[in-house]
């Protein structure tokens, strides 16, 4: 899923059809909609966040549907540049977020279903 | 309306030292600057935690208006497969797993409360962000709160997103040429499709009628007029979706302990017919009488499996079955104890 939202932020391609293939519901629209107001404010992503995710719980553990997973993101290395003129929007990179999703099998397809992202230094 | 507390990126960034809430911004895509904090007020955060180039400011959730952040949204509740009690000529319709990430059929709620079915009327449109958008006239305060219309064409739209987990929904701005740009996506239409199928609980027949006997064959079929496919259609603008739900199998359940699954609607006895053989597709034998039971009777539950496929928009796919419960009580009765009566 951040895969996609990585390659379609590189255009703030809010409606790149790959952003619905890892993620539905409250994940995509909130991916959808941070990709259109980059759009908005004419500025692309560019680079790439890391990743620690962790499972917290397989529902039900023999035949799962549901997976929460949680996570230590780190944007410094994913920042945001003037899609006019290339450069960087400023001069502050991001830093670790917590962040929490449950990835649901959906129609024979896993895929997000919730995403919750909290503010920079909320983990180390 | 959640007007109460709201920031966005442009005001964090402009926010130099220390805290930023001033009770004024500007608008962000017009060019009015707005005083007056009486009308609308911030999320206060610490300029030190608004970074001014993560992209992951934008998929933080600081506004319930922002896609995906809303109030309503995470509720499996609100988002209503509606499941009655099985009881006898009731029918209990309900996916076949259940639980978290399970695809269920939302109905949409909207920021006012009011629960419906996922389109509106006359002008109102399905985005490709999974939600439907209807016009509405929010308050010049409303407006500026939420930034102020954009430039060019629009107009403002109270939307309504529909998901697997949850409905929300919200008030935005939304660009004419942007609007025209969004493709139909038939998902939701199908969802809705499948929600508008009206299945009922199929009757149940069974041989001998009345009271069974122990060690005589009994007879389990679903009446051959009931045992037909349902289908219903919803239609948003740009699209048409209809859904099929095919009745598919039923697990009987004997009330004995026993259970018994037919794939298909079973053979009806017909008179004359050898009433000690076993039926050729779908019957039980009790081996005991019900007269230790509750009420003196087993209940015989008949679980019928829909297979439910939808087509349109220049697409089709499946969703989970669907099932549903038609339950009959029966005496069962030893003979011995007959004869020894």
């Amino acid at each position: 899923m951040w895969a996609d939202m990585v390659e379609a932020g590189r255009t703030a391609d809010f409606r790149a059809a790959r952003l619905g293939d890892h993620a539905t519901s409250q994940a995509w629209q909130l991916l959808y909609g941070g990709l259109m107001s980059a759009h908005d404010d004419g500025v692309v992503l560019r680079g790439d966040p890391t990743f620690t995710p962790r499972v917290t719980a397989v529902t039900p553990a023999d035949r799962p549907v549901a997976v929460s997973i949680v996570d230590c993101m780190d944007s410094t290395g994913w920042r945001e540049y003037s899609a006019a003129t290339g450069t960087l929007r400023d001069d502050k990179p991001g830093g670790k977020h917590h962040a929490t999703a449950t990835v649901g099998l959906l129609q024979g397809a896993w895929k997000v279903t919730q995403l919750h992202v909290d503010g920079v230094g909320t983990c180390t | 309306m959640h007007l109460t507390c709201r920031s966005s990126p442009s005001e964090r960034r402009s926010g130099g030292g220390g805290r930023h809430c001033d009770g004024r911004r500007r608008v962000r895509r017009g060019q009015r600057l707005l005083t007056g904090a009486a009308t609308f007020c911030f999320v206060c955060v610490p300029a030190s935690a608004a970074v001014a180039d993560d992209p992951l400011n934008r998929v933080i959730c600081r506004e319930v208006f922002r896609p995906g952040c809303d109030v309503h949204a995470g509720t499996p509740q609100a988002a209503g497969m509606q499941t009655t009690t099985a009881g006898p000529g009731r029918a209990a319709r309900r996916g076949r797993a259940g639980g978290a990430g399970v695809e269920r059929v939302p109905t949409c709620g909207t920021p006012s409360g009011t629960g419906g079915p996922c389109s509106g009327p006359g002008p109102a449109f399905r985005g490709a962000d999974g939600c439907y958008y209807q016009p509405a006239s929010p308050s010049a305060q409303v407006q500026a709160a939420l930034g102020g219309p954009g430039e060019g064409p629009g107009g403002w739209y109270e939307y309504a997103c529909s998901g697997v987990t949850g409905a929300g929904g919200g008030l935005r701005w939304v660009a004419d040429a942007a609007r025209a740009a969004v493709p139909v996506d038939p998902a939701a239409p199908a969802r809705l499709a499948v929600s508008r199928l009206d299945l009922p609980a199929l009757a149940i027949g069974m041989s001998p009628t009345g009271p069974q006997l122990v060690a005589v064959p009994m007879w389990l079929w679903i009446e051959a007029g009931s045992w037909r496919p349902r289908s219903a259609t919803a239609q948003v603008p740009g699209v048409a979706v209809t859904a099929v739900a095919r009745p598919s199998r039923v697990v009987w359940s004997t009330g004995d302990g026993s259970t018994v699954t037919c794939t298909g609607p079973g053979t009806v006895w017909t008179p004359g017919g050898d009433p000690a053989a076993p039926s050729p597709t779908c019957g039980h034998t009790y081996r005991r009488s019900s007269s230790g039971s509750p009420g003196g009777t087993f209940t015989v539950t008949a679980t019928v499996s829909w297979d439910v496929a939808w087509a349109g928009g220049g697409q089709g796919g499946t969703v989970p079955d669907l099932s549903t419960v038609s339950t009959v009580a029966v005496t069962v009765t030893d003979m011995q104890a007959v004869v020894n009566r």
